[in-house]
């Protein structure tokens, strides 16, 4: 429990800053990267689409092997 | 300038379905290895099920049910890239077979995926090769922090297989790395295995565990090129890794895998002192390239250098940077825009997988990747009452509620899915999907003729002699030839072809004596 306070102290501490910083680089690998998420938010809706997850999961599930 | 070669083996995860029912994985991979057997030019593996192509790769059935592509011996880091995708191809061509020729009433399809999600605690590998002749003493110095750091463009993204919640991790396969070393390649894995197995004359074989199939050519190329370089210089005596060895590899591995900002410090020894996994890469990345060109270097070092630069120079930028470049910031970038469609911060999530692991820990459930019971650990009757008590204190600071684990939960599976679906094979991958629809910018420049690849060897060493020999016996059935890395012979014509020497451009045949063993 004492790790789970430390831990959401530190997420506080570290929110707006847990990811990559500013600047503009980064700003404009995100602006770059609007096409990808369209493109990939397109992807995975077609992909979902009529899909029950549970059964696909069985349905690769590995037999035998690793 | 010096040759190296290295070839790479990609374990494929098969599905069938009807309907909602799962097919039998089985009878899918029996008509995929015959359909192979007919509709591909081979020589029949001399100690396994499979067979060798024409392009000198090696199809077979590993243990169990893994379909298994090796390619051929590569000389460069584009070969390997190259061959890679041609056994891609190679599966799909055959998987598609076996819907349209052998099981319409199954749906099927085949991923380059390296976990399975559904509770088996299984793991489909892709382990590299490198032909060396360092001493085995010196490997885990040299190699070991290389290999844990590189996770950092080498990580094909995903969640830990092992989490009862949803954790994102920079490389799923992580989880399963038990040791640093282990005896070989499928009990109590570990980063790379000792057991000498060269399948040659004269070199040993590095074999690499740890390594995750992968989706960008560029991810690939830093990943082949960067290691083979790595092991030139620890072959050559520089001890590229005694100036960083990590105080306890597993650890170290775990921590990068787990690290999304790639800032958390490594704990090092000899001195004591901590070095982030870029940092360690950074030093092996200035070795390489103050040593290009040296004469042990491979002719391509330079060119392995600048990409691998920009693949560190990238990291540096942050998360997002290289969401078109590297696998498992692609997989970042599409899963939290999934998780803002389902209506969830994903940014929350770490939060919400610290609170399972707490409510897990203290209803002593194992960490075996099993859905967390959330109902049954907050339900009034929970023996954890006290626990929960408290993490709702935290919560209704935070104004968080239990609705909202309750929804990252529900959609456990289907974030799974997606990432199984990202590696799938031919148009529906969503990998691939993105790839057409060219928002991405993994290729590189050199990697190409793929088609070709399919159906030809390399041009150099034993592999070219090798798939010349298979294209040339496949159709001498009455010959009964057999294959295997290092020959290609026929008891019934008491011949043998000598391919021991990797590097050999001759073809050396011998007679063996009829009913003897030499040569089989």
């Amino acid at each position: 429990m004492r790790f789970l306070q430390r831990f959401s102290d530190r997420h506080n501490n570290q929110s707006g800053n847990d990811g990559p910083g500013s600047g503009d680089l980064l700003q404009q690998a995100r602006s770059q990267g609007d096409s990808l998420l369209a493109a990939g938010d397109q992807a995975i809706q077609r992909a979902l689409a009529g899909s029950n997850s549970e059964a696909f999961l069985r349905a690769g599930r590995q037999q035998g092997g690793q | 300038m010096a040759d190296r070669l290295f070839g790479v083996e990609t374990e494929y995860a098969i599905s069938g379905r009807q309907g909602l029912e799962a097919a039998d994985q089985g009878l899918i991979v029996r008509h995929l290895l015959d359909l192979a057997h007919i509709s591909l030019r081979n020589l029949q593996d001399s100690s396994s099920s499979g067979l060798f192509l024409e392009n000198a790769a090696r199809l077979y059935l590993d243990c169990g049910m893994h379909v298994e592509y090796s390619t051929p011996e590569c000389a460069n880091p584009w070969d390997a890239v190259r061959y890679v995708e041609a056994g891609h191809g190679t599966m799909l061509n055959l998987i598609q077979k076996v819907t349209s020729e052998r099981t319409p009433e199954i749906q099927t399809a085949c991923y380059r995926v390296n976990v399975d999600y559904s509770g088996t605690g299984s793991t489909w590998g892709c382990h590299e090769s490198y032909q060396h002749w360092m001493h085995p003493a010196a490997m885990p110095t040299d190699l070991i922090p290389f290999l844990v750091s590189r996770v950092v463009f080498a990580g094909a993204g995903g969640f830990d297989p092992f989490s009862s919640g949803l954790r994102f991790t920079l490389s799923p396969r992580a989880a399963h790395i038990e040791r640093a070393i282990s005896p070989d390649s499928t009990g109590e894995r570990g980063i790379f295995h000792a057991k000498n197995e060269p399948l040659c004359v004269g070199y040993n074989r590095l074999h690499v565990l740890c390594g995750e199939s992968l989706c960008s050519h560029f991810a690939m190329f830093v990943k082949f090129g960067a290691t083979c370089l790595v092991v030139a210089m620890a072959e050559a005596g520089l001890t590229p890794g005694s100036a960083v060895q990590l105080d306890s590899p597993l650890v170290a591995l775990r921590t990068v895998a787990a690290d999304l900002t790639l800032k958390r410090p490594l704990k090092m020894k000899d001195p004591p002192r901590r070095m982030t996994a870029i940092e360690i890469q950074r030093h092996y990345l200035a070795m390489a390239e103050a040593h290009a060109r040296d004469s042990f270097m491979p002719l391509w070092a330079p060119e392995v250098c600048r990409h691998w630069r920009r693949a560190l120079d990238l990291l540096a930028v942050g998360p997002g940077a290289g969401a078109k470049t590297l696998d498992w910031q692609m997989k970042l970038a599409l899963f939290s825009s999934h998780a803002a469609r389902q209506g969830f911060d994903w940014s929350r999530l770490s939060f919400w997988n610290a609170v399972i692991e707490c409510m897990r820990k203290a209803m002593a459930l194992p960490s075996d990747g099993a859905p967390f019971p959330l109902d049954r650990a907050i339900s009034p009757q929970a023996p954890i009452r006290s626990v929960v008590r408290r993490i709702e204190t935290l919560l209704r600071k935070k104004g968080f509620e239990w609705d909202e684990l309750r929804n990252i939960l529900s959609l456990r599976a289907e974030f799974f899915e997606i990432d199984t679906r990202f590696g799938e094979l031919g148009p529906r991958g969503i990998f691939s999907i993105l790839d057409q629809a060219e928002v991405l910018d993994h290729r590189v420049s050199g990697v190409n003729n793929i088609e070709h690849a399919m159906r030809n060897p390399p041009g150099k060493g034993r592999a070219k002699i090798r798939g010349a020999v298979v294209k040339r016996l496949a159709g001498d059935l009455e010959g009964r030839w057999y294959c295997c890395w290092d020959r290609i012979f026929s008891r019934r014509h008491a011949r043998a072809l000598d391919l021991s020497d990797p590097f050999t451009e001759l073809e050396s045949w011998h007679d063996v004596p009829i009913g003897g063993n030499e040569g089989f």
